[in-house]
């Protein structure tokens, strides 16, 4: 556990120290800003604007972020040779591989608290209003989403090239974003052919819209209940541990350069 | 017998991508490494010395052969007793040396890491640029903060892969140095180099590698293959005979063999029997802060010659 401990603070450092931390932080108040800059423009209900912009600017940050250092920690590691130096320590592949993801993780968790500290501000400085409960909730789902899609892009850069984890990692999280809105344009009265059977099984287990609940944050009564947000929840956990799982299998049998 | 490191017929295969042919690196090769000895591995550039260090450590896995260590599975070996110093700077470029070598210590769960941290920079003499970030660091600084990484956990084994590659004269003849240190403590010492002239008068045994195959071991009675005693030499800028004979009345340093004075250019060149008389003028010109243009061992063309015979004979075999 320690061993993990120690790279998940050194990747944390090294994350800290990229060149796109700050970057990327301006990024994420500037969508903040412009959610209130919005409100001010937008015929629709203020508070409305203001909370879809800024959701949707919180999630899209933390998807850039997650692509840009889930793959870049590990990729850049086997590319320049540091693994070679920290696995030659006592630490076994798989210790290493749950350091550089814990790492991510608390590096995309302070991203996450920061802007969601600079969306507060702005609802105080426009509307005198806290971030309520629920709200918070979509916020800590986006959260789970990104931890998500963390995991996709190190499973794809145990095995690939930078361009390729990418490529690989945006196509998957593209799938699971889609599949349940594939599955709503079903005819209500199956036929059963591949097609239909394909499209069903993959909403059911690949199906990102779970984390995405951009669509209650205005309208609280539609919230999902609390059953199916803990199944929400247990089904994030569940394709964390499967893809690290994975990533570890492969990453611990394969020839590091 | 002595008890060693032993690569059993280890066959390595790379394949780039499906579309490109397999490309053999090594090559059933068995080599020994002597426990408690510093064993040179010689090889021209791709001759596979990287490739099987890579293998004794696990970083990569062999197609075929098994590595053994007194006569049980590399694998069973503690990792806590490798030291690893490879051939090209592989530290993450942000993070300072200070936090490298603390790190490194927390993984082995040294103690006093602090202390540790401290004395091992400032023994690479790193120690003022320990908070610099390890880009901002030059080469010669990057090979010195490699060295102390593989050491700071005093391992029994130490694996340097070129280690005085991209080194000052004065680097050069530190690193010499350290090397003899490890080799005092009785760590077993798998050096790994192309330059046959700077590693040969560390190494107690050495094995020459051409294409995968081994072509020479100095383990292997049946070949016969001896080296001339080195010598070292050191050329000093804007320095007379006479002020060099000067410094070294006042300093009562050792007589070198021969002395040159190069009138064209004004610099003095001086050969020694010994590493160590030729360290001991070095560590002096520095203090002197006077210009020392060349400091190296000298006139072992001859060893280079009769290296390329084994290299040739291995392209021959292969």
């Amino acid at each position: 556990m320690k061993q993990i401990y120690i790279i998940a603070k050194e990747t944390f450092t090294l994350l800290r120290r990229d060149k796109i931390f700050l970057p990327i932080i301006a990024f994420g108040c500037c969508m903040m800003f412009v959610s209130s800059m919005a409100q001010d423009t937008s015929a629709d209900e203020l508070v409305k604007v203001m909370l879809d912009v800024g959701v949707t600017g919180f999630f899209v940050t933390g998807i850039l972020i997650c692509m840009l250092w889930g793959i870049k920690s590990i990729c850049e590691s086997r590319k320049d040779g540091s693994v070679e130096l920290q696995l030659v320590s006592p630490i076994s592949r798989y210790q290493w591989l749950l350091g550089k993801y814990f790492g991510l993780s608390f590096s995309l968790l302070v991203i996450g608290a920061i802007l969601y500290i600079a969306f507060q501000v702005m609802m105080l400085l426009d509307f005198k209003q806290f971030i309520s409960f629920h709200q918070f909730l979509i916020f800590a789902y986006m959260y789970l989403g990104w931890l998500v899609f963390a995991a996709i892009c190190t499973f794809f850069a145990t095995f690939c090239n930078t361009p390729t984890a990418i490529f690989s990692s945006f196509l998957v999280w593209v799938l699971g974003m889609l599949s349940g809105i594939l599955e709503e344009t079903l005819p209500q009265r199956s036929i059963g052919t591949w097609m239909e059977k394909a499209i069903t099984s993959l909403a059911t287990f690949w199906d990102f819209q779970r984390f995405n609940l951009i669509d209650y944050t205005y309208y609280e009564a539609s919230f999902p209940h609390s059953a199916d947000l803990l199944s929400f929840a247990a089904y994030g956990v569940a394709l964390i541990t499967i893809l690290l799982l994975g990533a570890s299998f492969i990453f611990g049998r394969r020839d590091l350069v | 017998m002595t008890e060693s490191l032993k690569v059993n017929g280890i066959t390595k295969i790379y394949a780039a991508d499906v579309f490109k042919r397999k490309l053999v690196i090594l090559d059933d090769l068995s080599i020994e490494f002597p426990l408690k000895k510093c064993t040179g591995l010689f090889g021209h550039n791709g001759a596979g010395k990287t490739t099987l260090i890579r293998l004794i450590f696990g970083i990569s896995r062999p197609n075929r052969g098994n590595i053994t260590i007194a006569d049980s599975d590399i694998s069973a070996l503690n990792r806590r007793k490798i030291g690893y110093m490879p051939e090209v700077d592989k530290t993450a470029s942000t993070l300072t040396p200070r936090e490298i070598i603390t790190s490194h210590c927390m993984l082995f769960a040294l103690d006093d890491i602090e202390n540790r941290t401290k004395n091992i920079l400032e023994k690479v003499g790193l120690l003022a640029s320990w908070n610099k970030k390890s880009s901002s660091l030059s080469k010669g600084m990057g090979r010195r903060l490699a060295f102390a990484q593989a050491t700071v956990h005093e391992p029994d084994f130490l694996i340097l892969d070129e280690p005085f590659s991209g080194l000052d004269p004065l680097g050069r003849a530190d690193m010499h140095n350290w090397i003899t240190e490890q080799k005092a403590k009785q760590t077993t010492v798998i050096l790994c180099s192309h330059e046959l002239r700077e590693s040969y008068s560390l190494c107690d045994e050495f094995n020459i590698l051409n294409k995968g195959k081994l072509v020479y071991s100095t383990l292997d009675s049946g070949k016969h293959f001896k080296l001339p005693a080195p010598l070292f030499a050191i050329t000093i800028a804007d320095v007379s005979e006479e002020e060099f004979q000067n410094l070294q009345a006042e300093a009562n340093l050792p007589n070198p063999l021969l002395l040159r004075h190069h009138s064209d250019d004004n610099h003095l060149w001086a050969q020694f029997d010994s590493y160590e008389s030729a360290y001991q003028w070095l560590r002096f010109l520095t203090q002197k802060d006077l210009r020392v243009k060349m400091f190296g061992d000298d006139g072992q063309d001859n060893q280079q010659v009769e290296m390329l015979k084994f290299f040739k004979l291995g392209e021959q075999s292969a």
